[in-house]
């Protein structure tokens, strides 16, 4: 049982509490918000409705009017808000809120004006160099936000940035030609130790900010699926590629010592026992070739293996969420 | 507050039916995650257990009478494991799941026959059935949502598209905030409910999305077409007013006093905006909902579908981007400026400080 709300329920289901105080039961449990609650949401819900809101605003306004703009009005208009945002960051105090909420307005403003640098002046540069401009630029403000969603902005800009990067000059890094393979395992590795920086300040030296899991869960998941369908690539090919099931195996054994034995976070070892069910199913079916022969008993073998599988890890995540209860 | 503390004070308050009794003994259920994994892997597991009924009886493939009836049978199957394992043996719980997809896919092509909307009304009851026959609450969640997107696609073979909107709007706001019927009538009655509260959401996406192509693609009967979605806009707006007084209650001295003020000068806003982006008003009321019952899966569908309709906001073709700029501009101005007036004002303050609720 997770939460007060998810107990009240089960009790509710039991019948342990009467059916006329479950009004009262819900509002002393503050299930049902009470005034204070209200006003914290409703506060909240106003200011990034109303940033997200201009913001976008600001947007349509130049996709609609783009063509029949001139320079001045386009270079104007960005540097106007940039400098409106930076005027309200320091004109009084501001809510802590109100200041996080400039910070990233700011660093999307940043993006639209290196893109308007970029059409306007036609500099020859690739589109790799305005996203790489664009992580660069705002690091000064993503570091001062303590925020992070600021931090996984900046994360997924790189990432763009790379991806770009291969998608036009061919994958050439440090005078070496890398295919898509090997540019996604420079990609992963990139990903992988902002992964550790990141657990390190959050789980070892606990930094205040970094508290809060989901930031870090999104990025494990996008190293999770990739580090995944590397593994399974190198499982399909011709000839089976043994320096990437050893990387994988590697990087299976680190998730499990970190997150079972340093700092257990259930979630994590839910992907990761994902992943061993998709890494194994697919070596199964290569083993059984099953790009020439579907038979039926290996068929049914395999389906067998993967609801065997996906009932042990289920068995085995929920005796860890019992142990971690207790 | 702990769950001991909560439990000592109802019973110090006299809401449990035997006053004396001890706090019940812990039941642990698995996190979202894990269920998610569980399904995901599942629907593996079907796969492969598909492909290999339709290697052994590739012969039922030609026949839809055999198709319906495997799906049948995979559906008594499905219903005997989840019975008869109300307790939840893992592998059984998986099996059962596995099966139910695969019974699903029979279904659909041995449907594959009927033309037009009779197809979807077959299926819709199908659904239907199921979700009130089978005792499993996933499997009612996925198959009331199924359901709820079929009637969509029913109406819409008879040109009324946006009545199926109405119809569920309606039924998602009143299923939820019906006088605690969500927590008195169990979790199978909460799952359907979930099963309507997504396929509102999903048919939100849909009719922002892909009405224009529709409008192009459909001639016959255009009139009726667009006056169905007319009439969902005027519904939608309507439950969500409702919604929000009902929430807001005088009962619960909320509407009208300090906090109201903030809270009528936000529902306004939404509902201008929604007369632009009705979507828009649909992830706003699922939100809402969410918060008033503490429902954090509901407040997320709410907050990620209000997210991407404002991206595909974009591309709706209905308005000129000069005119959804400004909708958008003075929107979220005005959001700001309702802000700044009551934190200027130290409204904030009174309402922080005055947790009794006394009128203004």
């Amino acid at each position: 049982m997770n939460t007060v709300r998810e107990k009240i329920i089960d009790w509710v289901e039991k019948e342990y509490i009467k059916n006329e105080s479950i009004p009262e039961v819900l509002r002393f449990s503050r299930i049902t918000p009470e005034r204070a609650e209200w006003y914290h949401f409703l506060d909240r819900l106003a200011l990034w409705g109303g940033v997200i809101f201009c913001a976008l605003g600001v947007i349509f306004f130049f996709a609609y009017n783009w063509n029949a703009m001139g320079r001045l009005v386009k270079f104007g208009l960005v540097e106007l808000f940039i400098i409106l945002s930076l005027f309200f960051y320091g004109w009084k105090p501001l809510s802590k809120g109100a200041y996080k909420a400039i910070l990233m307005l700011l660093s999307l403003l940043i993006g639209a004006l290196l893109a308007l640098v970029g059409q306007t002046y036609q500099t020859g540069a690739d589109p790799y160099q305005l996203f790489l401009a664009w992580s660069v630029l705002i690091i000064p403000w993503v570091m001062m936000s303590r925020l992070s969603v600021m931090w996984l902005l900046f994360i997924l800009l790189m990432n763009t940035a790379g991806f770009l990067y291969f998608k036009e000059l061919g994958g050439r890094l440090f005078g070496r030609e890398l295919d898509a393979i090997q540019f996604s395992w420079a990609m992963l590795v990139g990903n992988g130790f902002a992964w550790l920086i990141w657990e390190y300040y959050s789980v070892i030296r606990q930094v205040e900010w970094l508290q809060e899991r989901w930031p870090i869960r999104l990025l494990a998941i996008s190293i999770g699926i990739t580090i995944t369908l590397l593994a399974v690539v190198a499982v399909l090919e011709h000839v089976i590629h043994i320096k990437t099931i050893m990387a994988y195996l590697s990087w299976l054994m680190m998730v499990y010592a970190f997150y079972r034995q340093v700092y257990i976070d259930l979630f994590m070892l839910t992907g990761w026992v994902l992943s061993i069910i998709i890494f194994v199913t697919v070596v199964l079916c290569r083993a059984l070739d099953f790009s020439h022969n579907f038979e039926f008993f290996s068929l049914l073998f395999v389906a067998l293996i993967v609801l065997v599988m996906t009932a042990i890890g289920v068995k085995w995540l929920k005796a860890k969420a019992k142990e971690r209860l207790a | 507050m702990t769950t001991e503390k909560l439990w000592q004070s109802m019973q110090v308050k006299g809401w449990l039916r035997q006053s004396s009794q001890a706090i019940p003994v812990e039941e642990f259920v698995s996190p979202w995650y894990i269920q998610s994994m569980q399904g995901y892997a599942s629907a593996i597991g079907a796969f492969m257990l598909c492909l290999c009924v339709s290697v052994l009886l590739h012969s039922i493939f030609n026949s839809p009478v055999k198709l319906f009836m495997a799906g049948c049978l995979s559906y008594g199957g499905v219903y005997i494991i989840f019975q008869g394992n109300k307790e939840s043996s893992s592998f059984l719980h998986q099996l059962g799941l596995a099966m139910s997809i695969m019974g699903q896919v029979f279904f659909f092509i041995s449907l594959e026959q009927l033309s037009g909307a009779s197809r979807y009304w077959v299926l819709l009851l199908l659904q239907l059935v199921l979700s009130f026959v089978i005792p499993s609450v996933w499997h009612c969640k996925i198959t009331t949502n199924i359901a709820c997107v079929l009637l969509f696609y029913a109406l819409t073979q008879a040109m009324i598209p946006g009545f199926s909107i109405a119809i569920l709007v309606c039924l998602c706001a009143y299923l939820w905030l019906r006088d605690d019927a969500w927590i008195l009538n169990g979790a199978m009655y909460r799952a359907r409910i979930y099963g309507v509260t997504l396929a509102v959401l999903q048919l939100g996406f849909i009719s922002t999305y892909f009405t224009r192509l529709w409008m192009l693609s459909l001639t016959d009967g255009h009139g009726l077409f667009m006056l169905s979605y007319v009439f969902a806009i005027f519904v939608i707006l309507a439950v969500f007013i409702m919604a929000v007084a009902y929430i807001f209650s005088e009962k619960k001295r909320l509407f009208f006093n300090r906090v109201g003020i903030l809270e009528a000068s936000v529902s306004v806003m939404a509902v201008i905006l929604a007369l632009f982006a009705p979507s828009l008003l649909i992830a706003l009321l699922v939100l809402l909902i969410g918060f008033s019952i503490s429902d954090k899966f509901l407040m997320g569908a709410g907050l990620g579908c209000a997210a991407l309709f404002l991206f595909i906001y974009y591309y709706q073709m209905a308005h000129t981007l000069l005119v959804k700029s400004c909708i958008l501009f003075f929107s979220g101005l005005v959001l700001l400026g309702v802000r700044y007036w009551v934190k200027k004002n130290g409204i904030g303050s009174v309402i922080l400080s005055d947790q009794g609720g006394s009128h203004v």
